[in-house]
């Protein structure tokens, strides 16, 4: 019977995880097909022989000699869309620089709620409250502000908004962290002759280390897909992100299902490389606590 | 070799009266208490010594200079915390190096000490050990030699015992107190217990409520507690406290109360001008009898065992008495509801103003020790 049941929960596990995998799996195999397999009938479950043109697609600007060998050769099927490199780049500058931005800061603004009550109980739960608005809803006064200021489609624009956004989940998750260090282990830093300030950044940062890599690689992850304020605020292409890009594929010329694929899994990679580096950390971190002190 | 005076102390959280005004002077190289229940105050009062708090008004002297407006890091203190406040992310090498480190010492000359620090402390083995890896006895070590590797004037111990295993506890202090004294270092040691307290300080201070209640040597805390606070607070079990009457008789004075058998004359060692009082002896003093006492001239109550607390050396009695309990310490078993009878010889006889809640009588102050406190 125990045989049964391990057998039924295996079962469940791999069915979850094919659940999970299939879109990538899909995503992975359209990335190499040529436009006539993308939504062929039946579907095309393994191509048989893998294609990189739907690369070169996205990676070249209309009109080169690259991009118009792929097309003499396949004809139509794909649109004149403009190379995505750019629009990588700036999903780069601004997802990692809001990132940065937003842990430094919320670190900051968590160790002071926690050690200080700084604000009170307000600050705390405000802060997480300001997550609770849907964006549309401070989207038009910021667009307003953004235009007077000239700040729409520009990388500092996008990641100033990013930074405001995500701050809060870094309060959330480095307080928690920091409530677990007990107030003892500045204290006898100050003993030894540390200012208080030199005691955080050499003592207590270096503990909550873990703290910081988990918050960053979340903070990131939400940056990067982010879609509505990106749309919203990068009109006229300067800082065009790739979930924008992936959505403009779809315009002029039909959905272009092969380029948007291949771009959709280059999106993966920076996450996928981030979460392989922070995982064990992430573990640790999160297991580093029972250790308890008060005053 | 370093002095501590404290001055009046008075440290209030908002409206909350943590320290009330107190005053004690701690000798140089001296091993010195603080005794109390939690929330008494005690570590408050620690931590306007270390400069961590600062106080609401009143001063601290080291050495007779006024030091309440200096900071932590220019007093020179060592101090354990409850917490051990072990770096996690260090080893147990780095843990010790660290405060030398931020003192800029020479590499060679770190190196020398911390070797020195883990030799003294028996930490030799575990000097690459991660402080996350740490038993709470070890990190204890640690603690202790990081806050004395560096020689401070004055060594602080928060509550430094309360996360040890009992089995550890009484054999690390010593371990503490044979390092301070090899180090001659002024030792302050916060704790609630008040068997360590008593076991190894050369003196300490009872506190409660904010209020400083008792000075003194352990002998002076254990034989003579000052306030009735005290008295029901020191001794394995403490000491019975009763309600009572004095009744000066033409000279004579006599004490009786609710559950006394007879009336009994006091000596005229005592002296006590009040009438309503409490009554106390320890359960050590008192004796067992199945019996009536013949001794009339000993105070005697009969009551009713209720139950047995078995201790390795000897049982403690829980006997109603009146519907109070009483505790006797004694040998041998006695079956629960047996009436027995129990006398206080007059000479054991504490005498606590009601009132004050003062000492008004001691019974004559005891030089030797008994084996079974200490």
């Amino acid at each position: 019977m125990a045989r049964f049941w391990k057998a039924v929960r295996t079962l469940i596990a791999v069915l979850a995880a094919a659940i999970a995998f299939f879109p990538i799996y899909w995503m992975a195999t359209t990335s190499v097909k040529l436009p006539g397999e993308w939504s062929a009938y039946p579907p095309i479950w393994l191509p048989t022989t893998p294609r990189i043109e739907n690369y070169i697609v996205l990676f070249s600007e209309p009109g080169t000699p690259l991009r118009e060998s792929v097309l003499e050769a396949l004809g139509r099927g794909f649109s004149a869309s403009p190379s995505a490199v750019p629009n990588i780049i700036n999903s780069l500058i601004i997802a990692i620089s809001a990132t940065v931005g937003a842990v430094f800061i919320g670190t900051l603004a968590a160790y002071s709620i926690s050690r200080f009550r700084t604000g009170g109980l307000f600050s705390y739960i405000f802060i997480l409250a300001t997550r609770m608005f849907p964006p549309v809803a401070i989207a038009i006064p910021l667009i307003v502000v953004y235009a007077l200021i000239r700040w729409i489609d520009t990388h500092w624009g996008l990641s100033l908004i990013y930074m405001a956004v995500s701050v809060a989940y870094v309060v959330w998750i480095m307080k928690t962290f920091f409530d677990e260090i007990p107030k003892d282990i500045e204290d006898s830093a100050i003993l030894f002759g540390l200012s208080h300030v030199r005691a955080f950044f050499r003592i207590v940062l270096p503990i909550v280390k873990n703290g910081m890599l988990a918050a960053a690689l979340f903070t990131f992850i939400i940056n990067w897909g982010e879609y509505a304020f990106a749309l919203m605020f990068t009109v006229g292409g300067k800082a065009t992100t790739i979930p924008v890009t992936i959505s403009q594929l779809q315009l002029g010329g039909g959905y272009q299902y092969g380029p948007m694929a291949a771009l959709g899994l280059i999106a993966l990679i920076p996450a996928v490389i981030f979460g392989y580096i922070v995982q064990k950390y992430l573990v640790v971190g999160l297991t580093m606590g029972a250790l308890k002190g008060r005053r | 070799m370093t002095t501590v005076e404290v001055d009046k102390l008075v440290k209030i959280y908002d409206k909350f009266v943590a320290v009330d005004n107190i005053s004690f002077t701690v000798g140089s190289g001296e091993f010195f208490g603080l005794l109390g229940p939690s929330g008494c105050g005690k570590t408050t009062t620690l931590y306007c010594i270390s400069g961590l708090e600062t106080p609401t008004s009143g001063r601290i002297l080291f050495d007779g200079k006024d030091v309440t407006g200096l900071s932590t890091q220019k007093r020179n203190i060592g101090m354990v915390f409850q917490s051990y406040a072990i770096f996690y992310n260090m080893s147990v090498y780095d843990n010790l190096a660290y405060p030398l480190k931020v003192r800029r010492t020479p590499a060679s000359e770190i190196r020398k000490k911390v070797n020195e620090t883990a030799d003294i402390l028996g930490l030799k083995e575990i000097l690459n050990v991660k402080g996350f890896k740490l038993t709470p006895a070890q990190m204890q070590l640690v603690s202790l030699g990081r806050a004395i590797i560096y020689g401070p004037s004055i060594l602080l111990l928060d509550e430094p015992l309360s996360n040890l295993d009992p089995t550890f506890r009484m054999e690390t202090l010593r371990h503490i107190k044979r390092i301070q004294r090899l180090l001659k270092i002024t030792t302050i040691f916060v704790t609630h217990d008040q068997l360590e307290a008593l076991s190894v300080c050369d003196r300490l201070v009872v506190m409660q409520s904010g209020k400083l209640m008792q000075v003194g040597l352990p002998e002076e805390i254990y034989y003579r507690p000052a306030t009735v606070f005290v008295a029901g607070f020191v001794g394995t079990p403490p000491m019975n406290l009763l309600d009572g009457k004095i009744e000066d008789l033409g000279g004579k004075l006599q004490i009786t109360g609710p559950g006394l058998l007879h009336t009994t004359t006091l000596p005229k060692a005592y002296s006590v001008d009040e009438e309503d009082i409490i009554w106390g002896f320890k359960p050590e003093d008192a004796i067992i009898s199945s019996g009536p006492p013949t001794d009339v001239d000993s105070l005697a109550m009969k009551g009713r065992v209720r139950t047995m607390e078995r201790t390795a050396a000897e049982n403690i009695y829980l006997i109603d008495v009146n519907g109070k309990t009483v505790k006797v310490v004694g040998y041998g078993e006695i079956q629960p509801d047996t009436s027995v009878f129990i006398t206080i010889p007059v000479e054991k006889v504490y005498i606590y103003s009601r009132r004050s809640g003062k000492l008004l009588n001691a019974p004559p102050y005891l030089e030797k020790l008994s084996s079974r406190s200490f």
